[in-house]
């Protein structure tokens, strides 16, 4: 499961839809405690668990009986999550009793709130989820309000309790049908229940799998060069410097550290070599770099480590990356790099959550070089990863295609100049030769790409010589796995004189597109790539089809 | 309020109250139908606010007592 996917704005219809297309699965029991009537959630709490796979089976309880369910022990072997607000801390506070003509002290206050936390801490560390809702003025004076709002707040943060969004209650829904959380937020909290839930069932993460390329370091290795990446404790390094120091403080507690990237294997391990950084090569269990899927490389760790699916969380920045991950492998946390600094205290916090640890031994220590000699001479798996149609649909991609023989042909020259992994043959170009090559009837194209994580820019760039033969093909490794590539070719090879050969040259970062050219359209005869247009638009029509397309000339069949 | 917002409205009634597809939401009426009690009717109240983005005071929810009122109710709310 995604960590996007428990907090994301789920509507009711769109969460009946997974329900009723869910097959079933494993039963995820748990007590469910709440103060108020939480019919509303459960609805959203079986969407969330279908989600990871598990059938929500939760157990709630009468209304308003709270308080007398923390005066007993836990049922045997039952797992509890407790959906709290500050009246469960401190009946005095609930809206529905109105506000007390004359309030307790503040230490009375204090000291009959402390017992309940108290009474929680015993029951062995269940799950809670704290809905931080406003409380009403029981003093006279607004700091001593705000002392004890905050006072609950932090019994609840004390217990390791997630805590929503002070928008997640509605005092109208409170007051008419005695459900605390806002009909907006009842996804949103349903996810939370459902994250403690599982974690309460499953065993504690013990490996952290994370990307390379824009989380451990700013930039594209492949692209950029171990001089053009940025990861020192200063402008864009600076969030890629935390989580490295972050990565760092989990390994000494014992968390084992492994690294899953789309690379060139020495590429990919040569930052983690030279020293410069807060992690070295010697913190990871394996440094896995391979243009197989990343779902195969997880699978291939756990066989070797002989550790559960459920053991592990993965970190990425790459939408497309995590879903294929979340989709072959639902057992596995799946957790975005955020885009953004803001996005950093969140992600570390949940990160902590995930591999909580109270006590550190030296064996915790020792853990990555035990591992280390058990996974010495790993190979990537080269399984395929799950089809991702489905999920591409979803996107709302748009792929507008620019001829650039014209137009402005800046950034196309740029890219086929700048550009690594997918390039034809690494060759580069200068303006005049482009200039030259129109002048004789070849033509260029750009290709941009929108979709729903926002604009991509111009990241595809084509250049066809007069006589039909593709002499630069490059793409920007940020657009990867979205069938791009596929797309453009296939309009390509449906316009009027499509190309019939590649001029390719294998380089050594060239990997993807050599991946790509595999396809049965292209074949080898020693002096370049012939290209079979007609059978590639055959057989990659469907690609096309996964986008709203913006071309200069229709698709023809 | 245009018909794709009234589609989605009759769809949200028809999962609340577990009508057939095609089965007509425009007459339904609290008090008038079994299957509107209580309870079902805060589901529903929650199901509007949840697909259509929005939150009604208390008083805007205990006026939603027939399919038409409930698209009053959000036609004045702008939907």
């Amino acid at each position: 499961m995604t960590e996007g996917d428990s907090t994301r704005r789920m509507s009711f219809l769109e969460a009946r839809k997974l329900v009723a297309e869910f097959g079933g699965g494993p039963p995820l029991r748990f007590l469910l405690a709440a103060s108020g009537t939480l019919d509303q959630l459960l609805l959203y709490l079986r969407a969330h668990a279908s989600l990871i796979g598990q059938t929500a089976d939760p157990r709630l309880l009468p209304f308003n009986t709270l308080a007398q369910t923390l005066l007993q022990p836990p049922l045997p072997g039952e797992k509890e999550v407790f959906l709290l607000l500050p009246w469960d801390f401190l009946p005095d506070c609930d809206w529905r009793s109105g506000v007390p003509a004359e309030s307790a002290t503040m230490a009375e206050l204090h000291d009959r709130s402390s017992k309940v936390a108290v009474q929680l801490r015993a029951r062995g560390g269940p799950g809670i989820v704290y809905l931080p809702a406003p409380i009403p003025p029981l003093f006279s004076n607004p700091a001593e309000n705000e002392s004890l709002r905050a006072w609950i707040h932090s019994l609840a943060a004390g217990l390791g309790a997630e805590v929503l969004s002070p928008d997640a209650f509605s005092l109208a829904t409170y007051l008419v049908s005695g459900c605390p959380v806002a009909s907006a937020a009842l996804a949103g909290t349903a996810g939370a229940v459902i994250a403690a839930a599982a974690r309460q069932a499953g065993p504690a993460a013990k490996v952290l799998v994370t990307d390379l390329d824009n989380v451990l370091w700013s930039g594209v290795i492949a692209e950029d060069g171990a001089d053009g990446i940025a990861f020192q404790p200063e402008g864009k390094g600076y969030r890629h410097f935390i989580y490295q120091s972050f990565l760092g403080r989990l390994k000494r507690d014992g968390v084992l550290l492994a690294a899953v990237s789309r690379n060139d294997p020495d590429m990919a391990q040569l930052p983690l070599r030279e020293g410069r950084m807060v992690l070295k090569e010697s913190d990871f269990i394996a440094v896995v770099a391979s243009y197989a899927a990343k779902s195969a490389q997880i699978r291939e760790l756990a066989v070797q480590l002989n550790l559960g699916l459920e053991s592990f969380v993965f970190v990425d920045d790459n939408p497309i990356e995590l879903a294929e991950v979340s989709a072959a492998l639902p057992q596995v946390s799946c957790v975005p790099f955020p885009a953004r600094e803001d996005g950093l205290p969140a992600l570390l916090e949940s990160l902590s959550r995930r591999f909580p640890r109270t006590v550190v031994t030296d064996e915790d220590r020792e853990r990555t070089e035990l591992y280390r000699r058990r996974l010495a001479g790993m190979v990537p798996s080269d399984a395929a990863g799950t089809d991702l149609t489905e999920f591409l649909r979803g996107l709302d991609m748009t792929l507008a295609i620019h001829d650039r023989s014209r137009e402005d042909r800046t950034r196309a020259v740029q890219l086929i100049n700048k550009t690594n992994q997918f390039n034809l043959n690494g060759v580069r170009v200068t303006d005049a030769e482009v200039a030259l090559a129109l002048q004789e009837g070849a033509r260029l194209y750009g290709a941009s790409l929108e979709d729903r994580h926002g604009n991509h820019g111009e990241t595809l760039a084509c250049l066809v010589s007069a006589g039909g033969e593709i002499t630069s093909f490059v793409m920007s490794c940020r657009v990867f796995q979205r069938r791009l590539e596929y797309a453009f070719l296939a309009w390509l090879s449906s316009q009027d004189n499509p190309p019939s050969r590649l001029r390719f040259a294998p380089t050594a970062r060239n990997a993807p597109i050599q991946e790509f050219l595999r396809d049965p359209a292209f074949r080898s005869d020693g002096d370049g790539v012939r290209f079979d247009p007609a059978r590639f638009l055959a057989e990659h029509g469907q690609d096309l089809a996964l986008f709203a397309l913006k071309a200069p000339g229709a698709v023809r069949a | 309020m245009n018909q794709a917002s009234r589609e989605k409205l009759q769809n949200v009634f028809r999962e609340v109250f577990e009508l057939p597809p095609g089965a007509d939401v425009a007459s339904l009426r609290q008090g008038k139908s079994e299957k509107w009690d209580s309870l079902a009717h805060v589901s529903l109240v929650a199901a509007i606010e949840s697909e259509f983005g929005t939150s009604l005071d208390a008083s805007t929810m205990l006026r939603i007592k027939s399919y038409d009122m409930a698209v009053q109710v959000l036609e004045e709310l702008g939907q």
